[in-house]
């Protein structure tokens, strides 16, 4: 695991959601409440892009077929999907939004 | 002795709808037996991608399994395949199997799905025709399916129209043959459905409408399609995509009241006391205020199921909101959401020619149907104004710069 910028709290609004590529990885940050969450932004189901979906309650809708997911655990709510959504831990220093990726450690913050 | 007093749910049919009850029976807190019986050899899968994903080769019907070994071991759920129920005893209250055994129940639940319609036409039984309805009919396809092979569609409905992208998307030479006047007819807009054939032709489909099919031709093999004004399109594969019938044999069979699938109320309660019938076999009296509907989708077999299980367990019904459907073709993703009528006021939101738009049907002012190309980000809202039944205005809702949430504010 690595922590990555990811981007900055400027970019992401309250109940929005952010598609970005962080380390060739495509992820998807979502503003609940004031805490930021982040996930793997590829729907499990098939190839859509989670940061075009609808986010309520913590709950992110994919936008081709429904699919549901909790974006703080991952775990699939509903729709055509058993797998589960990868999710990623979040920090947030000052303006930027740090997220912790699997993968080679070279790119770790310091 | 105890045993033998346990209550037990068999679950007639092991598609999406099958395996769905059985696992919801489980989550509702359904303590004893179920017993699920199919006669696909296959663990219990959902059918969208067979006629996508799997046809060009980027998925096989395994990966979409609803219910696995692993998943019937966990959840005490007996699955048998590869065995079909023959006869049903509703009185002594037992389903007898084609394999000569005989099962006892004390609930019922019938969800035997659909068939694909056949074509009656002279050489419908050659060699190369197929139709698409289960794993195998669509790893039999996928077979054939090969650069350069000459096929032919006939049905320019939603199976036809997804076999033909994915068979253009592998480089076969597609012809699409409908004989109405419209792709999709009854389904979608003139408007849309001319929309859906540019698409088609875009990509390279030979899309024929208002055509009719006089002969399948050849020795053995299928060799052309003639044409009720004489000509012939050569073809190396047909598939037939006419639509589909409820299975409902065992229903009629054993004395339930049927008209093409199983009549049930909310609940999935057919007339007769501790028998319900779930997904395409179940033709619903009332939902979403529509009379005598079968719904072939799988957001029916995800939700009747459901329904179904909460009757069996004596809880209250939860209602339905607007139906929903989708259809993915040329990377495109088409949503449709309520019953919409000719009749209907039709309101555009967004451009055909664009690569986003919505299309609503009002009546009386409110959302009826609404069909959404590539623009599933906005389901949420407008489920949320169809289920609320808000009247919403012509002008607003054709304003995409007046978001869909905000009219639900507007209307509250």
């Amino acid at each position: 695991m690595a922590w990555h910028i990811a981007a900055y709290t400027r970019q992401l609004q309250e109940g929005e959601i952010l598609g970005v590529t962080v380390a060739d990885l495509p992820v998807a940050l979502y503003r609940i409440r004031g805490e930021v969450f982040a996930s793997h932004n590829i729907c499990t189901h098939a190839h859509a892009c989670l940061s075009e979906g609808y986010l309520e309650d913590g709950v992110i809708e994919c936008p081709l077929h429904q699919a549901q997911f909790d974006v703080r655990t991952g775990k699939v709510l509903s729709g055509p999907t058993r797998v589960p959504l990868s999710v990623y831990p979040v920090r947030v220093h000052g303006e930027e939004i740090l997220v912790d990726l699997p993968g080679e450690t070279v790119a770790a913050a310091q | 002795m105890a045993a033998e007093c346990r209550q037990r749910v068999l679950i007639v049919g092991a598609g999406q709808a099958g395996a769905r009850t059985a696992l919801a029976l489980r989550e509702h807190g359904w303590q004893d037996a179920i017993l699920i019986a199919g006669d696909e050899a296959e663990y219990p899968y959902e059918r969208p991608p067979l006629s996508k994903s799997v046809l060009v080769g980027a998925a096989d019907p395994a990966d979409a399994t609803v219910l696995s070994g692993a998943d019937c071991a966990a959840h005490g759920i007996e699955l048998i395949r590869g065995d079909a129920v023959a006869a049903l005893d509703l009185v002594r209250r037992q389903a007898h199997m084609s394999s000569g055994s005989h099962m006892d129940f004390s609930h019922l639940v019938i969800a035997t799905g659909s068939r694909a319609r056949g074509l009656s036409l002279p050489g419908a039984q050659l060699d190369g025709v197929f139709m698409l309805r289960t794993a195998r009919d669509a790893m039999a396809v996928r077979a054939r399916l090969k650069q350069g092979v000459r096929v032919a569609i006939v049905g320019g409905g939603f199976i036809g129209l997804e076999v033909a992208a994915s068979a253009s998307q592998v480089g076969c030479r597609v012809t699409v043959i409908e004989v109405h006047r419209h792709l999709l007819a009854r389904v979608v807009t003139p408007t849309i459905a001319a929309a859906v054939k540019r698409l088609h032709r875009a990509h390279g489909v030979d899309v024929r409408t208002n055509t009719r099919i006089e002969a399948i031709e050849g020795v053995d093999a299928v060799r052309r399609l003639r044409l009720a004004d004489g000509s012939a399109i050569e073809a190396d594969l047909v598939i037939v995509g006419v639509g589909a019938l409820a299975n409902d044999g065992l229903a009629i069979a054993a004395g339930m009241p049927c008209g093409d699938g199983i009549l049930v109320d909310e609940g999935a309660r057919t007339r007769v006391d501790g028998v319900y019938a779930v997904g395409d076999v179940a033709r619903h009296q009332s939902l979403w205020g529509a009379r005598g509907v079968r719904l072939e989708s799988w957001e029916n077999a995800e939700l009747q199921s459901v329904a179904a299980v909460r009757s069996i367990m004596g809880k209250p019904e939860s209602p339905r909101g607007a139906p929903w459907f989708w259809t993915d073709q040329f990377g495109g993703n088409l949503q449709m959401l309520g019953f919409p009528d000719p009749l209907h006021e039709v309101v555009m939101r967004g451009s055909l020619d664009e690569d986003s738009w919505c299309v609503f049907m009002l009546d009386g002012g409110r959302i009826a149907a609404a069909y959404l190309w590539n623009a599933g980000r906005e389901r949420r809202g407008i489920v949320q104004l169809m289920d609320a039944g808000h009247p919403v205005s012509a002008s607003l809702l054709a304003d995409r710069e007046r978001p869909l949430r905000d009219l639900l504010k507007v209307n509250s």
